[in-house]
């Protein structure tokens, strides 16, 4: 019995070691192709050398697919199990009517319809089980959260500094005189704003807590500055910034003294203060 | 039971049209035209959208009338990690539209506008892309239904509102880009970027022949006549103390396609002898980038449009004032005599601005423009286009929307755009303007038919899987018969 439960174990284990790098590998493949997917779903080829919809230039590259299972996709987005997608596949040949296959794709064309292009795709056994399928939405869930961090972890090793604090104030910035005294005027002008930031924790940079720190904006409302995060009396965040050089003026004044002027690039460098302890365990090396 | 109310609401607002719209619910009355189509352009995949797709523009292939590319705000909606912004492409007509991530700028642009060329297919496009420098792309396509985005042709910094125009000469694309140029010299910065080959390559005019006060205003527009006379207007800022530009409404003209030495310099003023003839001398500008008129702001509204097979007649409109009741006027003028002289207002519009002038082939009209009526909660945008054929001695007026102008919130500026677009095809006018996009009937005088999920019923939008989604700006098309 002994010698009996030892082999099961040595197969199991085998078995195993075999599994895990197959799996993490998968994992990894997986990933790439989701820090380049915004539409991912599991679908059924319906047809090769076709388009469900007009407007889609059709090849041998071109798929209609069915959707069984949306993983993910833009909010805005409406697709549903049961519609039909154009898909422009990464190669000629890889997928035959009848397939099922997760697909990992970049939305491309929308109207009635939705046309995506393929980033990659991961085949599997036909007629999952609904189980089965809430296990994938699990694992893409996992691996979105996984590329989530990984781009969190750039963004924090991109910054000059991260703070968590407050918004203690905010003032038109004083900028330099313009080179040649001639100053735009256009309806794109950012109206650069200061805001004056209370470090309550510093994560990395230069920057105790209690010191100011400046965040330097747009106030205008212009269509130009839409994606730059604006500022309110009294906001709290965690704060990834980089030096100013936006505005062409990098320091900014604070109670009479001159500082190093911030930027947070977009609304992805602004996060919520209890998003801090996610921020302080990933800027860790 | 939602699906059906859906239907049977888009059927509804269908169904307006010819039934009547004096009853238009915000005071436009006004007539109603048979023939006349208006087409939310937000597709049915994007029905939960929510964005405020302000400042939309138009280009009609002339070798495909069915073809057309529209622009807006719109954002990728793929989220904030897309290298790309979108443009709204129909194949029939404008009865739908798609939205296709082809123009190579994140998420979105911060000014785009585009134009086909003379018929062969190519589409060009002057953006700016969202960063600090306001950097100018010129941009090409061969084909509107490709996959790959548009090219680059050129780009430079310090750059505002390109307006695109293009024709075709033989096998050669000219292409003519209006902006106002901060980087020309002595302030002169009303400029137009010439192709003569297909965007290969561009030679910067300076329109500006006197001096300003440190620069012109943002709007240049140019238009081109069959006989490839182009003309192009702007203002010629004299002054600006931070909230008013004291300006003159200025029209250059080229006769030979803007292509060889002097160019722009065909059209003189008797008072200085200096290229660009003064329509209007030291009109008041206001200029305010922040929320106005009807959420709006205010302080570049021009237009231009020559006949197209009468290249004497020209027509251009703007906007100034300075009021307490009506504070942003439009005004129309013309000239039968290739600019040399103008007729005083044709017509003058208050509290209006997004005025876009086309000339059709058999001299109609199309005056388009967006007006505040009422004030407080209760005001409205009120979207009009205007017809004559016998230069505003008498004309005709469709109210296209009259919508709630105090909801949505304005999100950005502008809240519907610098501008909109307008464009004589053959026997139609067609355009493009922004408006909330609550699904009432009754704000939709000519009839309306909605792309996205709408319960006229109930008065609001559904996201396709039953939600509602809230009110927002969206960008519409239509198409008008010109005057028989």
């Amino acid at each position: 019995m002994r010698a009996c439960y030892r082999g099961l174990l040595r197969i199991g284990m085998t078995g195993l070691l075999l599994h895990v790098p197959l799996r993490l590998e998968a994992q990894r493949g997986r990933m790439a192709m989701m820090r380049q997917a915004d539409v991912i779903f599991v679908g059924t080829v319906a047809a090769v050398g076709a388009a469900s919809m007009a407007g889609v230039p059709v090849s041998q590259r071109t798929l209609t697919v069915t959707v069984d299972a949306v993983l993910e996709k833009p909010v805005a987005v409406r697709l549903r199990s049961g519609d039909t997608v154009s898909v422009e596949a990464a190669t000629a040949g890889g997928l035959a009517v009848g397939t099922q296959a997760t697909f990992y794709t970049r939305a491309w064309l929308y109207g009635r319809h939705v046309a995506v292009q393929e980033v990659g795709h991961e085949t599997m056994a036909p007629r999952r089980s609904a189980a089965s399928l809430a296990l994938l939405q699990d694992s893409v869930s996992r691996a979105r959260r996984q590329v989530s961090d990984s781009a969190l972890r750039a963004r924090i090793r991109a910054a000059d500094m991260v703070v968590v604090g407050r918004v203690e104030s905010i003032q038109p910035a004083s900028l330099a005189a313009v080179p040649g005294g001639r100053r735009r005027v256009t309806e794109h002008d950012p109206a650069w704003q200061d805001a004056v930031v209370v470090v309550e924790t510093m994560i990395k940079g230069a920057a105790p807590a209690g010191q100011r720190v400046v965040i330097r904006f747009p106030g205008s409302l212009d269509v130009a500055w839409r994606t730059m995060p604006r500022y309110a009396v009294g906001q709290e965040g965690t704060f990834l910034l980089r030096r100013d050089r936006l505005s062409g003026s990098p320091t900014a004044m604070v109670a009479g003294q001159q500082v190093t002027a911030y930027a947070a690039l977009t609304t992805q460098d602004v996060l919520t203060k209890q998003d801090a302890a996610r921020v302080q365990t990933l800027s860790r090396p | 039971m939602r699906t059906g109310a859906v239907l049977l609401a888009v059927g509804v607002a269908a169904g307006c049209k010819g039934v009547g719209g004096g009853g238009s619910g915000g005071g436009g009355g006004g007539e109603v035209q048979p023939g006349a189509r208006v087409v939310d352009m937000i597709p049915a995949t994007l029905s939960g959208e929510t964005a405020q797709d302000a400042e939309p523009f138009l280009a009609v292939l002339p070798g495909n009338l069915a073809i057309m590319a529209a622009s807006a705000f719109t954002p990728n909606p793929a989220g904030p990690s897309s290298t790309t912004a979108p443009v709204y492409v129909t194949q029939d007509s404008g009865r739908t539209w798609a939205l296709r991530a082809t123009v190579p700028s994140d998420v979105t642009t911060a000014d785009i506008t585009e134009a086909f060329d003379g018929g062969g297919g190519d589409l060009y496009a002057g953006i700016l892309s969202l960063s600090a420098t306001l950097l100018l792309d010129e941009l090409k396509t061969g084909d509107v239904f490709s996959l790959t985005p548009m090219s680059v042709q050129a780009s430079r910094a310090n750059v505002d509102q390109p307006f695109v125009r293009a024709t075709s000469v033989g096998a050669a694309d000219r292409v003519y880009i209006g902006m106002n140029d901060f980087d020309a010299p002595s302030g002169q910065t009303a400029t137009v970027d010439v192709s003569q080959n297909g965007g290969a390559s561009y030679t910067s005019v300076r329109l500006e022949t006197r001096g300003t006060a440190d620069q012109d205003g943002p709007s240049i527009r140019p238009s081109i006549a069959a006989d490839r006379t182009v003309y192009a207007a702007y203002f010629g800022w004299r002054s600006f103390d931070g909230n008013v530009a004291t300006s003159d409404v200025v029209v250059v003209r080229d006769d030979s396609g803007a292509g060889g030495s002097g160019t722009f310099r065909n059209l003189v003023d008797p008072s200085d002898g200096l290229p660009g003839r003064i329509v209007a001398h030291n009109v008041t500008i206001p200029w305010s980038n922040a929320p106005t008129l009807g959420q709006e702001r205010i302080g570049s509204t021009l237009t231009l449009a020559v006949d197209p097979n009468h290249s004497a007649v020209v027509y251009v409109a703007w906007a100034d004032g300075f009021g307490s009741a009506d504070i942003y006027t439009i005004h129309l003028r013309r000239s039968s005599d290739r600019g040399v002289t103008w007729s005083g207002d044709l017509r003058t519009v208050g509290n209006a601005t997004n005025a876009s002038l086309a000339v059709s082939d058999n001299g109609t009209v199309g005056f388009l423009y967006q007006q505040v009526s009422g004030s407080g909660a209760t005001s409205r945008w009120v979207t009009h286009l205007e017809r004559s054929k016998d230069g505003f001695v008498t004309t005709s007026d469709l109210v296209l929307a009259t919508v709630p102008a105090s909801t949505p919130t304005v999100d950005f500026l502008p809240y519907l755009g610098d501008y909109t677009g307008l464009l004589a095809v053959g026997d139609e006018l067609r355009g493009v303007f922004s408006a909330n996009n609550t699904p009432d009937s009754t704000s939709f005088p000519q009839g309306v038919v909605y792309q996205r999920a709408a319960d006229f019923v109930a008065h609001h939008l559904l996201d396709g899987a039953g939600a509602t989604v809230a009110a927002s700006i969206d960008p519409f098309y239509f198409s008008v018969p010109v005057l028989p």
